[in-house]
């Protein structure tokens, strides 16, 4: 555990997505408490006029005369939330079914494979815009699941791989020697020691996460009004009104940037701190 | 081989049909049919019309059974029936859209490679150098680049403050088909699709390189005192593409999606246009069209991939 | 072989490409003096008359199709393929004397079988035609003989010459000669048009062009506007950019947002007037709440639109203030006026009303709190206004939830009254009849009181409106009723947009400023100057 951290630290670049990723997490739940103003205000004499950043709005207004700072913030923990949350559920439901699917092989085995590669040829995006558009209730808990729900594939596919290299070692012999239940060996042998590329998988699918529900929201299908999500932030940036004013395209686009990039870093410093103890 | 490529595309007839009935499924069970849209233009469409209307289109049917219908709709006619919109045939609805959306895919896929194959290789061959660091560090603030935000930023920027492109379409007004009209048109959108996708070339491009350069044969070839020059570009390049034809194949399903999203900002009428219009209009059938389409280019795609694998590297074999 | 020759030619070839496409699109369109190019941001699907809903399939409809009668000034009913018309004491049965020497852009003759072909067609229900449940009176059309056609009501209807004479197009009946009803939906007739009117489809790209030229056989002689190139670019930019190259000549439907673009350019005149549709608030009245007549009137008061139509709309919108749509300058009663701005009004009305403010800043009396949700479809515009209208509503102690939904599922859930309040609109006709939306007996499936009003004598105007053919007294039933819904408010009336268009200084469109679909109504007798 220790080499592993070492191995980390060492890669700089690892470390500084690190502290971007601290830093906009610790703004995300911070933030709100000690900015005052409200994501959601509108101010009447200003409608249709955005104002540009100033001393009382650092990050400017948008046509609705709301504080872009506190909805960047609200949406920050949106977009966070979302984000981690629909990984979690890709890699609980694809880690088990890959281990699953790994460890049974044969004929069972390739046959959920199967299903995967068939889940696989969906044109995912479209899919996703299909569902939400059809399920029409845009709760937070139906836009982690959809995102998710379409996303596990690649786990699997992931896991199973470990899990038939890992099949063959010695300890999952012992462990079936013993008299250990499949479902033992895959929960306390299989599973941990897959872990590496499964936490690898899931730093960056958080970043993935991100994007799609940005490119949703902004369709208008992800998160609504008047909650702010970095997505949906964008909606009203398009056209005239944002012409004059740059700051309503720039400050979500840059958000989503550095999370994205805080996220990359740290997911390939990972993959290169669990390489090395392979 | 011609056995190999058989077998695949035999095999990939259970998986269209199932994407097929589950996406049927999916528009069936969900609320709001084309009745709906329909009806809200009429002023109370009275029962009888309404009932009319819905029989005429086998929608008093359950899903499953029109799906049926559908399905038979296409083995015996090769027809994926009328739009509910217009009553033209989807297919023809589709084959009008669907030139624009190849030519944005491809355009971009071009222009991504020109830039991503020399720059990685340049990257490898200078590893850790200053140059290596900085293009990777631009790759890794570019995978984070949302689509559809850099299309806005491009159109704001390019087309409406500096007026050097087109801000929306495909021909200006009295060009239609004019081909350097509409390359002009699709600058943009593909510069889009291009940096965006850039990034991820980049890296495997240069993971590639390094991989091949540390192999036994390369010292070999060095040792035999050949040009730096011709150990890279011949020997080591074309080992390292083998792997970016692999990820041609496999990343179509993710270029697809981008070029959705790109179409719907720079209002492009391809493909990705017509299919969002038709999920928000319940248009079934074409809908339909669009997603068994859009799986048969994955399945094409992943299937060009190992072709691509197979001939490339003579040491992989398929029996 | 050497890899890095392809890769090479690859590069020669796309810096070609950049540097030729850049050279491309400088020079401007082919304009010339007898065409108008006129800019939608849209496309139809079809132009057949029978199933189409879109106003850009009316826009072409109402190029290449007559009707029975045209619109004039006011929405005056004026001589089209009819020359004259008129009813019986009862109203019930109405002679229509058609033109003669008509022909088809085929060159076939026009004659009553057209007409009473046309109506068959319509009235079946499996044709399919959508609005065919609003004629559900007209028992029988039937050919005179070749000029004359008598129409048979089951019951005199004020509106039979604004929605039958105004509104339905003629279709040639010699065309269907051997299609049966069940057939015409997926008819090719909706690509390849035959009509009586002024112009004829030459070419049709679908989502880019679509090119009219004048019918050689139109009754009306030779238009002065030859052609009409009719552009679909898809987005607001786009057109500005069109017109301001000077390739366009008229851009129907400009946003407010892009009219500031175009006004700093003087090579431009404008059009900003009233329209027929309105935009209001439904309201569910078997919501607990939403009955109170107080709840109403306070939510009315405290909803800052003024600030929607000066404020986010430039302008370009009318506050709504009754039922009836602004451009029906003759039925709209002058004596109701638009509610105020007025949330300490508001604040009152509620108190009054004994809805108390809870801690958690919700008015409630009863157990029963004051939270709503507010659903509307999706669009830029309607997300900023349910914003501002739920801020506004918190500000004085009514919570709203926002749920926007896609289109489709929209009208879904308004049809079977599933919402409770709904941001949605009505309108596009130049008659004031408000029967199905408001009339109690109009409950869904029946009609469209989807939010289940129910107000006797607003239903005594509304029935006896529909009846009275007579302007001056049908005038005095509908200004009693916008007097009572604007105290009962039915709906909460909001802004109503209106019709924008800009056009280049050659084009000299004749009167009467009508809007919409209204506007192109004469434009075969427009004058273009040379570009």
């Amino acid at each position: 555990m220790i080499a592993f951290l070492r191995r980390f630290a060492r890669e700089r670049p690892a470390v500084g997505g690190l502290v971007l990723l601290a830093l906009i997490v610790a703004a995300a739940l911070i933030g709100p408490l000690l900015w005052a103003h409200s994501p959601t205000a509108i101010d009447h004499a200003d409608l249709g006029a955005p104002l540009p950043p100033s001393a009382a709005h650092p990050l400017g207004t948008d046509v609705l005369g709301r504080d872009q700072l506190a909805r960047a913030l609200q949406g920050a923990r949106v977009s966070l939330t979302v984000g981690v949350t629909a990984m979690l559920v890709a890699i609980v439901v694809g880690s088990l079914y890959g281990a699953i699917a790994g460890f049974a092989g044969g004929r069972s085995g390739g046959l959920m494979m199967r299903f995967v590669d068939a889940m696989l040829s969906f044109p995912t995006f479209f899919l996703i815009i299909t569902v939400e558009a059809l399920t029409n209730r845009f709760s937070l808990l139906v836009i982690v699941l959809v995102i998710g729900l379409l996303s596990w594939m690649g786990v699997a596919r992931l896991v199973r791989g470990e899990v038939l290299t890992l099949r063959e070692r010695e300890f999952v012999e012992a462990a079936r020697a013993i008299g250990a239940s499949p479902a033992r060996i895959v929960l306390r042998h299989l599973l941990p020691n897959s872990l590496g590329p499964i936490v690898v998988a899931g730093a960056l699918a958080i970043g993935d996460n991100i994007l799609v529900e940005a490119g949703l929201s902004y369709l208008g299908l992800g998160v609504q009004v008047p909650t702010a999500s970095w997505g949906n932030m964008l909606q009203d940036a398009l056209g005239p009104t944002a012409i004059g004013a740059p700051w309503l395209v720039a400050v979500p686009g840059a958000l989503i940037i550095l999370t994205l990039l805080g996220f990359n870093l740290v997911g390939d410093g990972l993959r290169v701190a669990f390489e090395g103890s392979a | 081989m011609i056995a190999f490529v058989v077998r695949r595309v035999v095999g990939a007839i259970p998986l269209l049909l199932f994407v097929s009935f589950v996406s049927y499924a999916l528009m069936g069970l969900a609320p709001g049919g084309p009745a709906a849209i329909f009806a809200e233009q009429a002023r109370a469409m009275s029962p009888s019309a309404r009932a009319a209307f819905v029989a005429s289109l086998g929608l008093d049917k359950p899903w499953y059974v029109q799906y049926l219908f559908w399905l038979k709709e296409l083995l015996l006619h090769g027809s994926l029936g009328s739009s509910y919109v217009d009553g033209r045939p989807v297919v023809l609805r589709i084959a009008e859209k669907m030139p624009v959306t190849l030519e944005l895919i491809g355009l971009s896929l071009l222009v991504t490679l020109a830039i991503a194959i020399p720059l990685g290789v340049a990257a490898a061959t200078r590893r850790n150098g200053a140059f290596d660091v900085g293009i990777t560090a631009l790759a890794f603030v570019a995978y984070g680049i949302p689509v559809f935000w850099l299309g806005i930023v491009l159109v704001d920027v390019f087309a409406v403050q500096l007026r050097w492109f087109p801000a929306s379409g495909i021909a200006s007004l009295g060009h239609a088909g004019d081909p350097l009209d509409r390359l002009w048109h699709l600058a943009l959108p593909v510069a889009t699709l291009s940096i965006v996708g850039f990034a991820s070339w980049m890296r495997y491009q240069r993971g590639a390189m390094l991989d091949v350069l540390g192999q036994p044969f390369i010292r070999t070839a060095r040792s035999k005192g050949l040009a730096e020059r011709a150990v890279i570009y011949r020997h080591a390049l074309r080992n390292a593409l083998i792997p970016i034809v692999t990820l041609l194949g496999l990343s179509l399903p993710a270029l697809v999606g981008g070029a959705y999203f790109v179409e719907y900002v720079f209002s492009v009428p391809g493909m990705g246009y017509l299919g969002l219009n038709a999920v928000f209009q319940r248009d079934y059938p074409t809908v339909m069209g669009i997603t068994l389409l859009s799986a048969v280019l994955v399945i094409a795609g992943n299937l060009l991939a190992d072709v691509g694998y197979v001939l490339l590297d003579p040491r992989v074999r398929y029996e | 072989m050497n890899r890095a020759r392809p890769l090479r030619a690859l590069y020669v070839a796309l810096a070609l490409l950049a540097a030729l496409s850049g050279c491309a699109a400088r020079a401007s369109a082919v304009r010339d003096r007898d065409t108008l190019v006129v800019l939608e941001a849209g496309d139809a699907d079809s132009m057949n008359p029978l199933i189409t809903n879109q106003y850009y399939a009316f826009l072409y409809q109402n190029l290449i199709f007559d009707r029975l009668a045209g619109t004039g000034a006011d929405y005056a009913a004026t001589p089209m393929l009819a020359t004259s018309w008129s009813s019986d004491r009862r109203g019930t049965t109405w002679i229509v004397r058609l033109r003669r020497g008509v022909r088809w852009s085929d060159g076939a003759p026009f004659s009553a079988a057209d007409v009473t072909w046309t109506w068959k067609a319509t009235l079946d229900p499996k044709t399919g035609d959508p609005y065919a449940g609003q004629y559900d009176y007209i028992r029988r059309v039937v050919a005179l003989d070749p000029y004359t056609v008598r129409f048979d009501l089951s019951r005199p209807n004020a509106t039979f010459v604004v929605n039958v004479l105004q509104s339905e197009w003629i279709m040639p009946a010699h065309v269907f000669a051997n299609v049966p009803d069940s057939a015409l939906r997926t008819s090719p007739f909706g690509q390849y048009p035959i009509g009586t009117g002024p112009y004829r489809l030459v070419s049709w790209n679908h989502d880019q062009e679509c090119l009219l030229a004048a019918n050689p056989y139109w009754w009306g002689g030779v238009p002065s506007v030859k052609r009409i190139d009719v552009q679909v670019v898809l987005d607001p930019e786009g057109r500005d950019d069109a017109m301001l190259e000077g390739a366009a000549d008229f851009d129907d439907g400009i946003n407010a947002d892009n009219v500031r673009r175009l006004r700093r350019d003087p090579r431009f005149r404008f059009v900003n007037i009233p329209d027929l549709y309105t935009r209001f608030v439904q309201i569910n009245f078997r919501v607990p709440g939403l009955d109170d007549v107080r709840v109403r009137q306070a939510m009315q008061y405290g909803w800052d639109r003024y600030g929607i139509v000066h404020g986010l709309r430039h302008d370009a919108a009318t506050l709504g203030a009754s039922v009836e749509p602004p451009a029906l300058r003759f039925w709209q009663d002058a004596a109701v006026k638009p509610y105020p701005f007025d949330p300490a009004r508001a604040r009152a009305l509620l108190d009054a009303g004994g809805w108390r403010l809870g801690r958690d800043g919700v008015r409630a009396k009863g157990g029963r709190r004051l939270a709503f949700v507010f659903s509307l479809p999706s669009s830029q515009l309607g997300n900023e206004i349910a914003a501002e209208f739920q801020a506004d509503m918190a500000a004085i102690g009514i919570a709203i939830q926002v749920r926007v939904l896609d289109y489709a599922t929209f009208i879904d859930a308004t049809n079977q009254s599933r919402f409770e309040l709904a941001y949605t609109g009505w309108g596009g006709n130049p008659d004031p009849d408000q029967l199905t939306l408001l009339d109690s007996h109009q409950f869904p499936p029946a009609g469209n009181n989807y939010g289940f009003y129910r107000n006797p004598a607003v239903d005594r105007d509304l029935e006896q409106g529909l009846v009275t053919l007579n302007r001056a007294r049908r005038k005095a039933l509908y200004d009693d009723m916008q007097v009572r819904t604007a105290r009962d408010l039915p709906m909460l009336f909001a802004s109503n947009e209106n019709y924008l268009a800009a056009y280049a200084k050659r084009v000299h469109p004749t009167a009467p400023e009508l809007p919409g679909l209204y506007f192109f109504d004469d434009v075969m007798h427009w004058r273009l100057d040379p570009p």
